[in-house]
């Protein structure tokens, strides 16, 4: 007795291949060949911990020192402090001459005052450094046009300037190093030590307007283009930042305002608020072809509002929050043609992201990791490789973006099924006839 | 990665044991003319090892069958409708216990008789096992040298109280085990990764071959069935269904899983028990039911912590592959429901049966945790070195489990 259906075989096969065709067609069924990155996008060499570039420059070190190998001092490391009542003129950390006067008020003032070339001259309305200056303990130090329109860092190890518990004012000044090089995200920090660049430390104010930054700044702590460190605080403003590593950095500071600015071909970033900086304003601001993201915040940054930003053409994201970065607001930004993702929220929560445009991306906006409390919302995001990952798209305008189901691939995914339909019809039939062992 | 994809292939292999079920299985009645439904119990079962009875002999068989119930000594041999009665002596001695050993008594009484030949069919059960008409048919006209049906918790499934619902659907994974491994391992690999005796059918030349007298206290289903395999016998599986029950209390469940656990380790590490090849096999698979659940653990989480980011495609794969772990849940639910009680209506039937495989689905995540989080407790537990019987119907569960302190006891499982 054979209570079988001779069918059931047959009903069988019909079922695997259909359940095939379907997880082959969920799987494979959207066109996303084109999501992956043509280039290793997070290469970049290890962080070295070393001391800030104002303790180098004023002990005498190279701004290579680090914590684990201490250089000494060197003459060639030379260093102007202003303080209210004197300015020091420091080489290798020694005080090689003391000016008893009241701080300069001005670059020009203090070409005046130090009158020696090698470490400061200027020319017509501009200033070239040879030394690092740093405004120091209440100092104030104004850079303005007319008297002074541009600023010269010459590239060699230990020339910046700074501004430490001191207050610095750029207005309408083309600041740009000596030659035209910048590092990339692989370059030795080593070869590339003489990087100029501008620093706000220790709750220091820089204040920036109506400015041109170029050719500054290199992979090394608080080295990285303008550097607003350990509750420093101010603003940038109407100013451009064209190749520098990092256009605008940040650690520790609040309050910082970047608005209205323009951020080209930087090598790394174009905004980088960085470690528990909070309380930000960045609007207005255009942040496009930077080797990597646009906008970025990273590591517990908080509390700080990103609004009307153009981001376009970056080497990875155009806005991300990454690294517990909680609390922000995306809002009304236009996010286009990034080589990776318009917005990325990874691994940071309570993030609000709405009313963006957001197009031409790899995918328009992604979520990752821990990010409970994220809204988005009110977004359109549109023709992107793939709308949005890790997120629902309802309460968002999505359309025209890639990823949806390809007509020629599901034809092809449904001539396979049926091909493998037939041949697994074939194995039954021939199973079904063929004769069964029998004890012999 | 590959703990994401066990889904998959598992479905794999089920649609194929199915499938070899549906297009090899080989029945033969004519070379058959003997069979024997052997319910071995401790004796303490009386009432529902009677209802087995009595659902058998309501069933319109095809075939001369004979219902042989053994038993310790010393509890009631009221068995009405039984054909024989046998109680294990206690001068019987045999390398095997307990169960083991009462079945090994069984096998001399049968070789006495000369009922030793291939046209002998015997089929095994426990006193909390009811086969339907269905498997008793296909066991006997089974022409292999030993097969078995499949499992489902089916008898007062999900129904009483709290714990006897809950236990029911972490046996859920019975079921989906049963229908996955049994299916394939035993129908098309000829190579058992579980065996379960609660219907195990074998062939008089079988066991007269193959023998139960083991070294063993436990897990005679699993010794008796790779051994057979290892000796070159054919094995077969069909899908009709023993329905079994699951355990009434917390604790009989965690002496049920530790006697089973420790049963399979005595077997894998005891070369006289089990052959190298298929203990290796057995202990590969509780390695990977480990590796599965503390890899798709870890999985979770990183991908939670942004640590690991899975491309799209595998994205939709390891979703396809939840989506059928879901659908695995959801039909043990459906068929382990399946059961319909003689004064049952149908709309309470299918109402039951449709929240019950609701159920499933919900209590999967804690069905499947929980039968890992089993298999550890078990092991910290301990070799119980002992046939710890549990209670089998809702009455008997209330009483204290037995434990088996001699070997001159023949219990059931």
């Amino acid at each position: 007795m054979t209570r079988r259906a001779r069918s059931a075989g047959y009903l069988i096969s019909v079922a695997v291949a259909l359940g095939i065709g379907l997880i082959c067609t969920f799987v494979l069924g959207q066109s996303f060949g084109d999501l992956a990155l043509e280039k290793a996008p997070f290469a970049r060499l290890p962080y070295v911990p070393s001391f800030d570039p104002v303790e180098d420059v004023t002990l005498g070190l190279s701004p290579d020192s680090t914590n684990a190998v201490a250089a000494k001092p060197a003459a060639a490391i030379r260093a102007i402090e202003i303080y209210p009542e004197q300015t020091v003129m420091l080489a290798g950390g020694r005080a090689i001459r003391i000016i008893n006067k009241p701080a300069p008020r001005t670059l020009h003032d203090l070409v005046r005052i130090i009158r020696d070339r090698h470490w400061i001259s200027e020319s017509s309305q501009a200033v070239t450094l040879n030394a690092a200056v740093i405004v120091e303990h209440g100092s104030l130090m104004t850079i303005a046009a007319p008297v002074t329109t541009g600023l010269v860092m010459t590239v060699r190890p230990g020339v910046f300037l700074a501004a430490s518990r001191g207050m610095l004012r750029i207005t309408g000044v083309h600041v740009r190093a000596s030659d035209s090089k910048v590092p990339d995200t692989l370059s030795s920090p080593s070869r590339d030590i003489g990087r100029p660049f501008l620093l706000a430390d220790q709750d220091s104010s820089m204040i920036i307007r109506d400015s041109t930054f170029e050719y500054l700044g290199r992979d090394w702590n608080s080295s990285y283009g303008l550097t607003w460190s350990k509750g420093s605080t101010g603003s940038v403003s109407n100013s451009t930042f064209d190749r520098d590593f990092i256009g605008v950095y940040s650690n520790d500071s609040s309050g910082l305002q970047v608005m209205r600015d323009t951020f080209y071909h930087n090598s790394l970033y174009g905004v980088d608020p960085h470690s528990d900086s909070s309380h930000l304003l960045v609007e207005y601001n255009t942040s496009d072809y930077n080797g990597r993201h646009g906008i970025i915040f990273s590591d517990h940054v908080t509390g700080s509002i990103v609004q009307y930003n153009v981001t376009k053409g970056n080497g990875l994201n155009g806005i991300m929050m990454d690294g517990a970065s909680t609390g922000n607001t995306i809002r009304h930004n236009t996010i286009a043609d990034n080589d990776s993702d318009g917005v990325v929220i990874a691994n940071s929560s309570d993030n609000v992201v709405t009313d963006n445009t957001v197009s031409g991306n790899r995918v328009g906006i992604t979520v990752r990791g821990d990010t409970s409390g994220t809204q988005i919302f009110g977004n359109k995001i549109t023709a992107n490789i793939m709308a949005g990952e890790g997120f629902g798209l309802s309460h968002n305008r999505a359309y025209g973006n890639g990823g949806d189901w390809s007509g020629k691939r599901i034809g092809v995914i449904w001539s396979g099924t049926f091909s493998l339909l037939l041949i697994l019809l074939g194995i039954t039939w021939i199973m079904q006839q063929r004769p069964r062992r029998h004890r012999g | 990665m590959l703990a994401y994809f066990r889904p998959l292939f598992e479905m794999a292999l089920l649609i194929l044991g199915e499938w070899w079920f549906q297009v090899r299985f080989k029945e033969d009645r004519s070379k058959f003319n003997r069979y024997i439904i052997q319910i071995t119990s401790v004796g303490r079962e009386v009432e529902r090892v009677n209802e087995i009875i009595n659902e058998i002999r309501s069933y319109p068989m095809s075939m001369a069958y004979q219902i042989w119930v053994v038993i310790e000594p010393g509890y009631s041999v009221a068995y009405p409708n039984a054909d024989r009665v046998i109680v294990v002596p206690r001068e019987f001695v045999a390398k095997s216990q307990y169960k083991c050993r009462a079945i090994e008594y069984t096998r001399t009484l049968r070789r006495e008789i000369g009922w030793t030949g291939y046209d002998t069919k015997i089929t095994f059960l426990d006193d909390d096992t009811s086969p339907t008409w269905e498997f008793l048919e296909t066991a006997y006209a089974g022409d292999y040298d030993i097969c078995q049906g499949l499992t489902a918790p089916r008898f007062k499934y999900g129904s009483g109280s709290l714990t006897h619902f809950l236990l029911s659907h972490i046996d859920d994974l019975r079921f989906h085990n049963c229908m996955t491994y049994c299916s394939s391992f035993q129908g098309v690999f000829n190579a058992p990764l579980f065996v379960h005796g609660e219907g195990l059918t074998i062939t008089g030349s079988t066991e007269n071959q193959v023998g139960w007298n083991f070294r063993i206290f436990a897990s005679e289903d699993l010794t008796f069935g790779c051994n057979a395999a290892h000796q070159g016998l054919r094995w077969g599986w069909f899908h009709e269904y023993i329905e079994l029950t699951s355990p009434w209390t917390w604790g009989a469940y965690f002496k049920q899983r530790r006697r089973w656990m420790w049963g399979n380790i005595h077997a894998i590490v005891n070369r006289d028990v089990l052959p190298l090849g298929p203990a290796i096999r057995v202990g590969i698979r509780y390695l990977l039911s480990l590796f599965t659940f503390a890899g798709s653990g870890v999985a979770f989480v990183l991908t939670l912590l942004g640590k690991i980011h899975i491309e799209h495609a595998w994205f939709s794969l390891f979703w396809c592959s939840l989506a059928i772990w879901v659908l695995n849940f959801g039909m043990s639910g459906w068929v382990n429901a399946g059961r319909r009680e003689t004064d049952q209506t149908s709309l309470s039937f299918w109402t039951s049966r449709i929240t019950q495989m609701i159920c499933a689905v919900v209590l999967c995540p804690f069905s499947a945790s929980f039968t890992v989080i089993a298999l550890i407790t078990t092991l910290y537990m301990g070799n119980p070195r002992a046939f710890e019987v549990i209670g089998k119907t809702q009455k008997t569960a209330d009483i204290e489990v037995y434990t088996a302190a001699s070997g001159m006891e023949a219990v059931s499982q």
